[in-house]
């Protein structure tokens, strides 16, 4: 009969030793994979420092051929940085000229206009005389019918109405007219 | 036993791990940043060369003469003179009185006037037929440089509007004359380029209803001339 006296140690050393390889393959698989990926990572690395160059040169192709584009460009940027100013002036003056229009139709014959005026607020300041009261009843009519495609009066004030000294009748008188503000 | 292996070998990998990788990473992260801003970059830039060379050279040219004489960069003095002399001519008007403040010839507001909105007011005094007057202001806000009527007085004998056309009449007129310096520098090269859109490429084709005259100057002699030449 034969009697194994140390078939434990003999189990505990033959485990350690199985751990202990094994411990050693999972660290040299680690490593070799841990390689690996450095390999790869490197790789990827120089492909895209490869890309950055070539997109640096491209870049730099199109910088020169902006460059040599450079009157045109700034033909654009000065016509871009004027137009929003231009386009402003245009309508302020069509209303102006609109505004200009309806005050000419309103005078009546013999009229002296010494100035119209219209203000920040769209508000005309109409001055000036005429040689009787049927004239004045004419403008005030006018005012109140202008003609037909002019703008039309969205409130009017008589200011003042003086006699001169030749029997002209002076009036200062103050037209809101639709569309006339600024 | 074993967990305690497991654990320490773990801890060697993290360890290798952070130690090796780390840097790579970190510097990889950096380089795909790059590229990235590189491809945006290139992005912008190739549009913009895009608009440009769609650009028509011809036609940009001569809308920046148009704006240039309509819209001018600088106090529009002599062009103003001009044009009121000239306008006036054609409609048989006479000009005078003419109240000009033009003001510095130098940039003393340099900050203030940059790329800004400027006007320079003056008034003047037409005389002559009521039509004609009429049609004398309804052109002058066409002609070149723009000009806004800020105030009109006139002298109105009978009204031709209701028939009588020879009514003689002066008008004594304030007007304001715009003009704009341009931007000083185009901005960065990636900076894009704005297309002009349909409403604006309208306002400019109304660049070229405004009448245009020509400046006259007067011509002078100037410099050193050669008092010993007697047209041998």
């Amino acid at each position: 009969m034969e009697v194994n006296l140390f078939a434990k140690k003999i189990k505990q050393l033959r485990d350690r030793q199985r751990i202990k390889k094994l411990a050693g393959r999972i660290l040299l698989v680690s490593m070799l994979m841990l390689a690996l990926l450095m390999i790869a990572l490197s790789a990827f690395a120089l492909m895209i420092a490869n890309s950055s160059k070539k997109l640096e040169q491209k870049i730099s192709l199109t910088k020169n051929k902006i460059t040599q584009l450079y009157d045109v460009e700034s033909k654009q940027v000065y016509l871009v940085s004027k137009l929003g100013s231009f386009a402003n002036l245009l309508k302020l003056q069509e209303r102006h000229q609109a505004v200009a229009e309806t005050i000419f139709a309103m005078v009546p014959n013999g009229t002296t206009l010494q100035g119209f005026e219209v203000n920040e607020a769209g508000t005309i300041d109409l001055a000036g005389s005429v040689p009787g009261w049927s004239k004045l009843f004419e403008l005030l009519r006018r005012i109140k019918e202008p003609a037909t495609g002019q703008l039309r009066a969205v409130q009017a004030q008589v200011n003042r109405i003086s006699f001169g000294k030749t029997g002209t009748i002076n009036f200062d008188i103050n037209i809101v007219l639709s569309g006339a503000s600024q | 036993m074993k967990k305690k292996q497991l654990m320490i070998m773990s801890g060697i990998a993290l360890v290798l791990g952070i130690i090796f990788f780390g840097p790579t990473l970190s510097n990889l992260q950096k380089v795909i940043r790059v590229n990235k801003q590189q491809k945006t970059e290139l992005n912008n830039l190739e549009k913009k060369l895009q608009i440009l060379e769609g650009i028509d050279k011809n036609l940009v040219t001569d809308r920046v003469k148009r704006m240039e004489a309509v819209f001018p960069s600088d106090k529009p003095i002599v062009q103003l003179l001009s044009s009121l002399a000239q306008l006036t001519a054609k409609h048989d008007l006479s000009f005078g009185g003419l109240s000009l403040s033009p003001g510095s010839l130098t940039d003393e507001n340099k900050e203030k006037t940059d790329s800004e909105l400027a006007d320079l007011t003056f008034g003047f005094e037409v005389g002559g037929e009521f039509n004609n007057v009429l049609k004398f202001l309804r052109e002058l806000e066409k002609a070149a440089p723009l000009m806004k009527i800020d105030k009109v007085g006139l002298t109105i004998k009978t009204n031709p509007l209701l028939g009588d056309d020879n009514a003689m009449i002066a008008a004594e007129i304030d007007v304001s004359a715009f003009y704009q310096p341009p931007p000083k520098s185009l901005g960065s090269i990636s900076q894009p380029v704005k297309l002009l859109s349909k409403t604006e490429e309208a306002t400019l084709r109304r660049l070229f209803n405004f009448t245009q005259f020509q400046a006259v100057l007067p011509v002078a002699q100037t410099g050193k001339t050669n008092l010993f030449d007697f047209g041998q």
